[in-house]
């Protein structure tokens, strides 16, 4: 009984602080959303961005069609450049008035 | 059995305070907006209680407005403080800004978080409509006090991630035209990189103005003021960066497409 009392309790515990910590992480990522690739990729050509498609998550291998490598900039890029983009935000303060 | 018990319960506020301060950034924004409504929903309440007072001198009316008026002032104590908390994780979460601006704002930030401390304290001691009075216009003063560096600083900040933002679009249309140039067919493709490329020297110059304004955050001044304006060229800055980029994807499509 004190044993399955103790089990229960340190799962409580643990989802507990996992809860917490991982929405954090999961905020700082989609907060910050630079990556290591984001500025000035070089030359890392990768090949897999079609024209329309989803490209939400990364692009892998689901291609229907290998589209050709037409340039050294690629959709997934430039989509993660204007979610960088969307999330610079500048906020004015309140201020307290005299009146 | 009784051990065991506490030794559970105190797991559980642990992992509770644990859960709780592991606050983000994006969390404590909406955090701070939702202390600016309160700030605001108080002010028009003392300003009601004003109003009323000054229909009906009775002693009700006047400590409705003190009590109000204390109110504001907490309120606008509560918003700082969240706006301060905020701009301390904003900047703990930016991987890629310097740590010199990082430093600066998080050594604002405690160090004003510690005068809101006393600020409430004079706040609480407010027994009647004088003392509301001198309190409120030492807030008023203080207030920008409060705020002013880590306005500033948080204004360099936005200002430095503005301006990566304007080179990596400044390398990827750069790349892109490198290679428009050596295709057929190649008119629709440059003309939008051209648009691209000029709305970013758009975005540059607002990124310019909004810096020399953040600069101007200081006191004596106005400091709030001056921050709302380089609030504005950065958000005019941002509106020509999704331009300069949208034109950027209709090219990049026009390539995939052949021309």
């Amino acid at each position: 009984m004190k044993r399955i009392f103790c089990i229960i309790s340190l799962i409580v515990f643990i989802s507990l602080v996992f809860s917490g910590c991982g929405k954090n992480m999961m905020e700082a990522k989609v907060v910050t959303g630079e990556d290591t690739e984001k500025v000035t990729g070089p030359a890392s050509a990768e090949p897999e961005a079609p024209a329309e498609p989803e490209a939400q998550a990364e692009p892998e291998a689901e291609e229907p069609q290998p589209e050709p490598e037409v340039t050294s900039v690629t959709q997934e890029e430039l989509d993660r450049l204007k979610e960088d983009l969307e999330s610079l935000e500048a906020e004015d303060l309140g201020g307290l008035s005299e009146d | 059995m009784k051990k065991i018990g506490i030794l559970f319960l105190v797991l559980v506020l642990l992992a509770q305070s644990i859960a709780v301060s592991a606050l983000t950034a994006g969390e404590a924004r909406e955090e701070w907006k939702d202390a600016k409504q309160v700030s605001r929903e108080k002010q028009q309440i003392h300003r009601d209680a004003k109003i009323k007072f000054a229909g009906n001198k009775s002693d009700e009316n006047r400590q409705k407005v003190v009590d109000t008026g204390k109110d504001v002032l907490n309120a606008a104590l509560d918003e700082a403080e969240a706006w301060l908390v905020w701009k301390r994780l904003e900047a703990e979460e930016s991987s890629d800004v310097p740590d010199d601006i990082k430093e600066d704002i998080e050594d604002d930030v405690e160090a004003n978080l510690a005068k809101i401390d006393d600020l409430r304290e004079d706040v609480d001691g407010v027994t009647n409509q004088l003392e509301l009075g001198l309190v409120f216009l030492k807030m008023v003063g203080k207030y920008a006090e409060l705020l002013t560096d880590v306005a500033r600083n948080s204004g360099n900040l936005w200002v430095y991630k503005a301006n990566e933002y304007i080179d990596t679009i400044n390398d990827y249309e750069a790349k892109l035209r490198a290679e428009a140039e050596g295709m057929d067919n190649n008119d629709e493709i440059l003309e939008k990189l051209d648009m691209a490329k000029d709305a970013l020297d758009e975005a540059r110059e607002n990124v310019d103005k909004a810096e020399a304004s953040y600069e101007q955050v200081v006191l004596p001044g106005t400091p709030l003021i001056k921050f709302a304006e380089g609030n504005n060229y950065l958000r005019t800055a941002k509106t020509n960066m999704l331009s300069a980029h949208s034109s950027l994807n209709q090219a990049y499509r026009l390539m995939l497409r052949g021309g």
